[in-house]
Parts: structure tokens; sequence; C-alpha cells
């Protein structure tokens, strides 16, 4: 999948071109689902969320520019990401049924399959990431994989919802001055 | 808003750890505050990385006939009226279809049953044919596996979404189906399954036609000692051809 091609589709989307289209869905929509079902856990709240992400993609094709918006799939997967934790965060308000015991063990750790095939980004931020303190990582993957609240955080870690906090916003502020050191 | 407090507001609005009320302040903030949305941005770039180590699951074949249905399958030009709605003419399109939606079930409802009746009856796949199966905690519909079956290989993939077995227990895998055929066990999830790994028993086509699910049943460690699953099913999913 690359990303040269994924550029020429959203242009050609931007263009109104509804093959582009359908040959982007085709090349992302596997890994746009992969993330909203990874937080969302539901299939139907994960549907939702992609198909309203090819919608605002296929009617915003002409806002996308790799200066502002990253590569294709980092803007993608942001509309998705975003739209997954809107999701969730009604839906933990409307007080809907919370995961079984038996699946309340997300894993907070990336998929190793995926990270065998990683970007120079991704390299990057991950050797960030492996100069912190693997508690203060875990609590960031499990908020970017899961979807977590500083206070699911706190629950599943069993700390204090302030030193999750604590542990966010130092890991963030560390890879932000990281990647900044890096370049990147 | 300082400076600092700005970038920490975007920066935790993109990693998702703001509440709806914060979310929805810091959606406000990026259509009115220019230099917010400059640093949620950043902060998208910074992140989006993390996105790729996420593996692929594939959506179900009717999401594709839903997305293009809206967009149309034919190409237009760039004035198509499908592109100039505004976003509250959009809104009202969502709520229309998922009216729609609402009224298909019936309609999907039967689909399914003539589905079944097909695929019971048709020709076995060829041998070079995947199969998936999504499994679902059975209670709450929410993924936790997903499960393809590559026939012409005899391999296997069960990926999770997120759970592990407990601690001191083992997920099994069986094929079970409706017709009286005894269950087939493929075998312990791995605990951070990665990659295929060849299916225990020889699998033909006419092994996952028909009615079958692939379930995961909770087990004492090391799995059902007499090729029976023992413990509950935790996971389950109807198995589908590709």
């Amino acid at each position: 999948m690359a990303g040269k091609s994924l550029e020429h589709m959203i242009t050609g989307i931007a263009n109104g071109e509804r093959r582009a289209f359908h040959q982007l869905y085709d090349a992302t929509s596997a890994k746009l689902y992969g993330v909203a079902i990874r937080i969302l856990k539901r299939r139907e709240l994960a549907e939702e969320v992609v198909h309203d992400t090819y919608l605002k993609i296929w009617h915003h094709a002409s806002e996308f520019t790799t200066t502002r918006s990253g590569s294709p799939m980092t803007w993608m997967m942001s509309i998705t990401r975003n739209r997954a934790i809107d999701v969730l965060r009604k839906r933990t308000e409307a007080r809907l049924p919370e995961a079984p015991e038996h699946q309340d063990t997300p894993s907070g750790d990336p998929d190793p399959l995926a990270l065998a095939v990683q970007s120079a980004e991704l390299r990057a931020l991950m050797a960030c990431l492996s100069d912190l303190e693997p508690d203060h990582v875990k609590c960031l993957l499990m908020a970017y994989y899961q979807g977590f609240t500083h206070e699911e955080i706190a629950e599943e870690l069993g700390v204090p919802v302030g030193t999750v906090k604590s542990r966010v916003r130092r890991t963030l502020a560390k890879v932000r001055d990281c990647l900044a050191d890096d370049g990147t | 808003m300082t400076a600092h407090e700005r970038d920490q507001l975007a920066a935790e609005y993109v990693l998702g750890t703001l509440d709806a009320g914060e979310r929805a302040e810091a959606a406000r903030l990026i259509e009115h505050d220019p230099e917010f949305a400059t640093a949620v941005e950043q902060w998208e770039l910074r992140l989006a990385p993390l996105a790729e180590a996420v593996g692929p699951v594939t959506p179900p074949r009717s999401l594709r006939q839903r997305v293009v249905d809206y967009i149309g399958d034919d190409d237009a030009s760039p004035d198509d009226p499908t592109r100039q709605f505004d976003q509250s003419h959009r809104m009202s399109i969502s709520r229309r279809l998922a009216g729609m939606r609402i009224a298909a079930v019936g309609l999907i409802a039967l689909a399914a049953v003539a589905l079944s009746v097909f695929y019971a009856l048709r020709e076995p796949a060829q041998p070079g044919a995947q199969y998936v199966a999504m499994l679902s905690d059975p209670g709450l519909d929410e993924i936790g596996y997903e499960a393809t079956i590559e026939l012409e290989e005899q391999r296997l993939l069960i990926r999770s979404l997120g759970p592990k077995p407990p601690a001191n227990k083992s997920y099994e895998v069986w094929l079970m189906y409706k017709d009286g055929r005894k269950s087939l066990t493929l075998g312990l999830v791995e605990r951070d399954p990665s990659e295929m790994t060849k299916l225990p028993v020889k699998l033909k086509a006419g092994d996952l036609t028909g009615k079958v699910t692939l379930a995961i049943s909770l087990e004492a460690m090391g799995g059902a000692p007499v090729g029976q699953s023992m413990g509950p099913l935790v996971f389950a999913g109807p198995v589908e051809q590709q």
C-alpha cells in the first residue's frame, strides 16, 4: 500500500472519481476497521465509525494536504480514531453494558505482526518510548489503542487517577521533545 | 489559555483521554482557535504512527456495500450533488439511512436465511478458499478475536483484538456444528498470536460449510483433556467463506 498511490486515490476522490474511492476503500478499510474495533470492541459501532469515516473522506478529500495532514493513512486513521473515541465517550455516558470480566484485560500493546513492518516515523516514535518508564508508556498506549480515559486506566492499573494524569502528561511532553530532537 | 495549556489539551484530545465534555470543548476550539487547531494537527502527526501497529481486521462485505450505496457506483463529475451537501443535510441523510437500516433488518434476516440455504446447497468451496470468523462475546456481541483459516495451506490465524486468556487458564478453539457432527478442536489460542499456525487436524471444505461456528472455550491450562470442550464458551462466531 504505497503512500503515493493512496495520495493519487485521494486526489481522484477530490475530483469526484468514485472508482478512486472504491480503490481507497479496498486498500484501507481493513486497517481503519482494525483501529475502530480495537477501540470500540463492538462490530456494529465499529462499522458505523468506518462508514462515517469514508463519508467524511468522500466529502473532504479536497482538504487533505500532506504538509498539514501527514500521510493519507495518518489522515484517515485520525478521522477514524477521533470518531471512534467520540462514540466511545457517548456510549460511556449512556452507561451501556461494560465488557465482561474475562474481556476486561485488554492489551495496551501494539500488534506484533503489524509492528514487523513499520515506517520510519513509527520506528522514531517507538525509539522515544523505549527510553521512558514502561509503566508510563503503558498508560499512553492504553489510551491510544483502547480509547481509555484517565479514570479507566487508573482502575485498570490500580493506581490513583492523579498518577495516571501525571504519567500521561509527562510521557506526552517527553515524546514531543524527543521527536523534536529527532527532527521528526 | 497559555501555550503550554493549549498544547497539553491538544495532546490529550488526540490521545483520547478527555471525557465527552472536554472533547466537545476541544472540538469547538479546533473550529475557532487556529493555534489550537495547529497544535492538534501536530499531535496527530506525532502519534499517528502508533496506529500503523494496529493489525488489519477485515470488515464485513455489507459495510462496503453500504458505503458504495451512499457514494454511488459510477464516476460522476465534481459537481455531483452528493458532494454538495452541507453538514446539516448530511446529518439528515445519516438519520434517514439509520432509519432505513432498521427497516432493513427484516430483509437482512430473510437474506441470511436465503444465504444459509445457498451455502448449504452449493458445491464445496475450492481448495484455496479462505474462511473467516469474527468471534464475539455471546452476551455482549463484542468482538474479541478474528480467525482466518486457509484451507489449501491448512493454516489458522487467531488474532486477538484485546483479550488474553486469564492467568493459569487456556483458551481453546473449536469448530462446532448444529447438525450433530462432533466438535473439532483446532488447538489453543496463543497468548500473543501473531502468525498463522498449522491446523492440528486436516480440514476439508465440507468441514467449514453449512452452519459452522468457530468458538473459543475457557479451559484449564493446557486445554480440554478429552478432545471435548469442558469449559464455558467465551467467544463464538459463524464461519464465512471469503
